[in-house]
């Protein structure tokens, strides 16, 4: 159920999808981890395939009051009450609407010493990379220093530049509580 | 035997932990009374731990608890006096032992000079002699009786049934014969004749010589472990029999009437080691890894839990089969039935989840137990007299919760100790009896559970508070606040007014990380306090029950669930009686009082909400704590019992939201929380004084 990229796009997936499958063949088959690579805008995001639990067309989620624009909702998966956290925006980048065909990846990160389920919404989702450390490079800082800690390294992946994610520093805030007022509330 | 063991290690672990508590509870009242029985629980816990441990080769857990054993064991048969020293230094070795287990339990290595100083000091007690001066000797891992070069004697005596527990005296043998020379006489005189004689049982009994350089009491004793209840036994070195040369004449068969002189024989050591009295390390060190190691994944239920569960289960089983007769073959002119069994169902399915959650809540004792514990180390140290009373033990909390009070709970308890109780002197000057009280108490009360700590100490300091935060830019000079509102501020990150920072608290960082955990909780903290008089904490947690009776409301496209316990009534608005008061925002005439009025649609920034004009909409009028508010909504939708959802488990907590809960249409709608709600409105004072007037 993933969304639908672009024509080109797909054809550059098919693309990149043989190189893959031929590179591994020559690799050892142990080496290297497996990357869910996904379309954020214009680039190519990936993340550790142990951390997908699922991924889902997106329902409609649940507004949490007096929250960052990039906070879509909480949402009900199965039983469970779970965040979902608008990626586009958390980029700055331009965000659809959320209709039904938008994805949403459901992932498993550590935080507080124990495990949370949080969704993501993206543009679209491709391909299952396998990555080796070497294939690997560090990420450049980035100029004005901004966020960008959360970018654990950069990956040619065929043509394309897979940014790799780390999730649990790329979602940490969602945590943070917003500051309780200067003065705590009214007790009495 | 390695497989299967493991799963009996955790429970031995379990007990063993029970069993320190047990312990720990008997020690603390000891030294008050001296009832007999009391002593025999303790005696018997540590016996239980010893013979576990030894079981599961868990030696020197094992050796650790036969001393304390031992000393209890003469406290026991009364020949030895209960003091409160002697029950300290047993208290810091269930300390000991607690910090052993755990280490034990986790795989790693426990401390080991920190272990020999705790064996040290027990092993002062069984000596004869008054408590050694200090000498500079260091401590060394192993503190035993000096090496006496010679040999040991041995008389050891099984009772009938000794190989019946699985006992063989001949591989005692051959392990002495392993520590060095040994030579062994038997003693006959109790074999039957051999038409009496029954093959399991034993009659013989030795005196056994073993000539070994270096060999220590517990090389011995150890291998006799086993057989320890089983046997009269008595190890005796060289220099202490009567006989002077090495030859050992053998011994008549020794009869359970000699036991008592034997015994004690038995546990004194000889001359006492020159032991440096270091100090030890405090117990509020060994404190902090006991509560942080112990929290297991089992529980203990009441029985009567289960049993209900049980029953309940079984109804909801029999309503199952009625449903499924019903659809077999379904009729149209069934409908009636099939309405009221679908309704019996839904009050069965209701009963179980009741039930399933009331397993999970656990007394409050749990978390009260180690109060006193704490409160007698601190006030000792901190040399200050207080009384201790605790009500309200049996007050039922989740499981989750208790563990995450605990904390908390304690570090207010040091704060009324340290900053609250002032020393004898003081409060003699003021008047006040010397030994200060601290009251814990916990009790359930609308939807909530209250824990309070109440102390007679000196009071907050109101213009102290003030002044502080005024310095720190928290509140403005010149402003007004209630005087909670004022007391509350000492809950902020480093805020301390404390002239002294001690170890045990002062230094600002404690408060606000209570209140900040208590908070995580879903809960809050409110403080009340008279100068001079005493200070009350009151902490408030809400009872994670999971279900809640509530009623819908909408404001826009949202719904919210406003708890039914809170509603007191719902309107529709006349816009006359909605008024602007400067300070406080729009209030509403309700009857004969005032109350704040607050938009659900500005407060949680909803936008579009449907009712603009006051008269579109209704308002529900809510209480907290006997304060009363009217929220303004759009609609009321129905009412409902809902499955509360934690919103914390992959979340955080939502201000003006105690959790959220699954609607039939599988949507996600948040709980209201009153109290929080009133917080938000306060802060979004200003807007709501635009939003009103329309």
């Amino acid at each position: 159920m993933s969304g639908e990229p672009s024509h080109d796009v797909r054809e550059e997936a098919a693309a990149m999808q043989e190189l893959i499958l031929s590179a591994t063949e020559r690799c050892v088959r142990e080496a290297g981890e497996e990357y869910l690579s996904f379309l954020l805008g214009n680039d190519f995001y990936g993340i550790s395939i142990l951390s997908v639990s699922e991924i889902r067309p997106w329902e409609s989620a649940t507004r949490v009051p007096n929250s960052p624009q990039s906070l879509a909702g909480i949402l009900n998966l199965r039983g469970d009450i779970v965040p979902v956290l608008d990626l586009r925006r958390r980029f700055g980048l331009k965000a659809d609407d959320l209709q039904d065909k938008t994805v949403v990846i459901v992932v498993l990160v550590e935080y507080g010493g124990r495990s949370r389920v949080v969704g993501m919404i993206v543009d679209g989702v491709s391909d299952v990379v396998q990555l080796t450390e070497e294939q690997i490079q560090p990420a450049p800082v980035s100029p004005d220093g901004a966020d960008s800690a959360f970018v654990a390294g950069l990956a040619q992946v065929g043509q394309r530049v897979v940014m790799l994610l780390d999730l649990n520093l790329l979602l940490a805030d969602l945590w943070e509580a917003p500051p309780p007022e200067e003065v705590m509330g009214v007790c009495g | 035997m390695g497989i299967d063991l493991s799963q009996f290690m955790n429970i031995f672990f379990e007990e063993s932990r029970e069993g320190l508590e047990l312990l720990e509870r008997g020690l603390l009242t000891l030294d008050e009374s001296s009832d007999p029985e009391v002593i025999n629980e303790i005696f018997r816990a540590a016996h239980s731990i010893k013979g576990g441990s030894g079981t599961f080769g868990l030696d020197d857990i094992a050796s650790f608890t036969h001393v304390m054993e031992t000393v209890l064991n003469e406290m026991r048969d009364g020949r030895r006096p209960i003091t409160k020293g002697d029950a300290d230094v047993l208290l810091h070795s269930v300390d000991c032992l607690r910090e052993m287990l755990s280490a034990a339990q986790e795989g790693h290595e426990i401390d080991a000079t920190k272990v020999a100083v705790y064996q040290a000091e027990l092993d002062a007690l069984l000596s004869p002699s008054c408590r050694p001066s200090v000498t500079s000797k260091p401590p060394s891992p192993h503190f035993h009786a000096p090496v006496v070069e010679g040999g040991w004697h041995i008389s050891f005596a099984p009772y009938l049934h000794l190989m019946k527990c699985g006992n063989d005296p001949l591989r005692i043998f051959w392990a002495l014969e392993e520590l060095g020379d040994l030579a062994a006489y038997c003693e006959t005189s109790r074999l039957p004749g051999l038409e009496n004689l029954d093959p399991e049982a034993c009659y013989l009994a030795w005196t056994l010589d073993l000539k070994g350089g270096s060999l220590q009491r517990e090389d011995i004793s150890d291998l006799f472990e086993w057989v320890e209840d089983d046997c009269d036994l008595v190890i005796e070195q060289h220099s202490d029999c009567d006989s002077a040369s090495g030859e050992v004449v053998p011994r008549e068969g020794l009869r359970s009437s000699d036991r008592a002189e034997d015994e004690q024989s038995l546990p004194t050591g000889q001359q006492e080691p020159g032991v440096a009295q270091s100090s030890l390390p405090g117990a509020s060190e060994v404190g902090v890894a006991i509560s942080k190691a112990g929290s297991s994944n089992s529980i203990r239920v009441d029985i009567d839990k289960i049993d209900n569960l049980v029953n309940i289960v079984g109804e909801l089983v029999i309503t199952q089969s009625m449903l499924a007769t019903l659809g077999d073959g379904f009729t149209m002119d069934r409908l009636q039935r099939l309405r009221e069994g679908l309704a019996q169902l839904e009050r069965h399915t209701r009963e179980v989840q009741q039930s399933v959650m009331r397993i999970r809540m656990l007394p409050i004792s749990v978390v009260f137990g180690r109060i006193p514990r704490s409160v007698r180390d601190l006030s000792g140290k901190l040399g200050k007299q207080v009384e201790l009373v605790i009500s309200g033990e049996s007050t039922e909390l989740d499981k989750s919760v208790i563990e995450r009070v605990g904390d908390p709970l304690t570090h207010l308890v040091r704060n009324a100790l340290d900053h609250g109780i002032e020393d004898p002197q003081t409060r003699i000057a003021a008047g006040k009896p010397a030994a200060g009280k601290l009251a814990l108490d916990a009790f359930h009360q609308g939807g909530n559970i209250y824990i309070q700590i109440k102390d007679d100490g000196a009071g907050l300091n109101r213009e102290r508070i003030m002044a502080k935060a005024i310095e720190r830019g928290l509140v403005r000079e010149g402003d007004e606040l209630p005087d909670n509102r004022v007391y509350e501020l000492i809950m902020q990150p480093g805020f301390s007014t404390a002239q002294q920072v001690s170890d045990v608290s002062g230094r600002g960082v404690g408060l606000d990380v209570v209140s900040k955990n208590v908070y995580a909780l879903g809960g809050t903290i409110g403080i009340d306090s008279a100068q001079g008089q005493g200070s009350t904490f009151t902490i408030r947690l809400p009872l994670t029950l999971a279900i809640l009776d509530g009623q819908m409301v909408s404001v826009g496209d949202e719904v919210y669930i406003v708890p039914l316990l809170s509603v007191i009534e719902s309107l529709q608005i006349e816009p006359g009686l909605v008024t602007q008061v400067a300070s406080q925002g729009a209030v509403y005439k309700l009857r004969d009082e005032f109350i704040p009025f607050v938009r659900l649609a500005t407060v949680f920034g909803v936008a579009k909400p449907r009712a603009k004009r006051l008269e579109d909409g209704l308002l529900v009028v809510v209480e907290f704590e006997g304060r009363k508010i009217g929220l303004f909504v759009d609609e009321l939708l129905g009412q409902q019992q809902v499955v509360i959802k934690s919103l914390e488990t992959n979340f955080r907590r939502v201000e003006g939201a105690s959790g959220a809960t699954i609607l039939g249409d599988g949507s996600v709608a948040l709980i209201l929380d009153i109290q929080s709600l009133l917080r938000l409105a306060e802060r979004n004072r200003c807007h709501a004084i635009q939003g009103v007037m329309t």
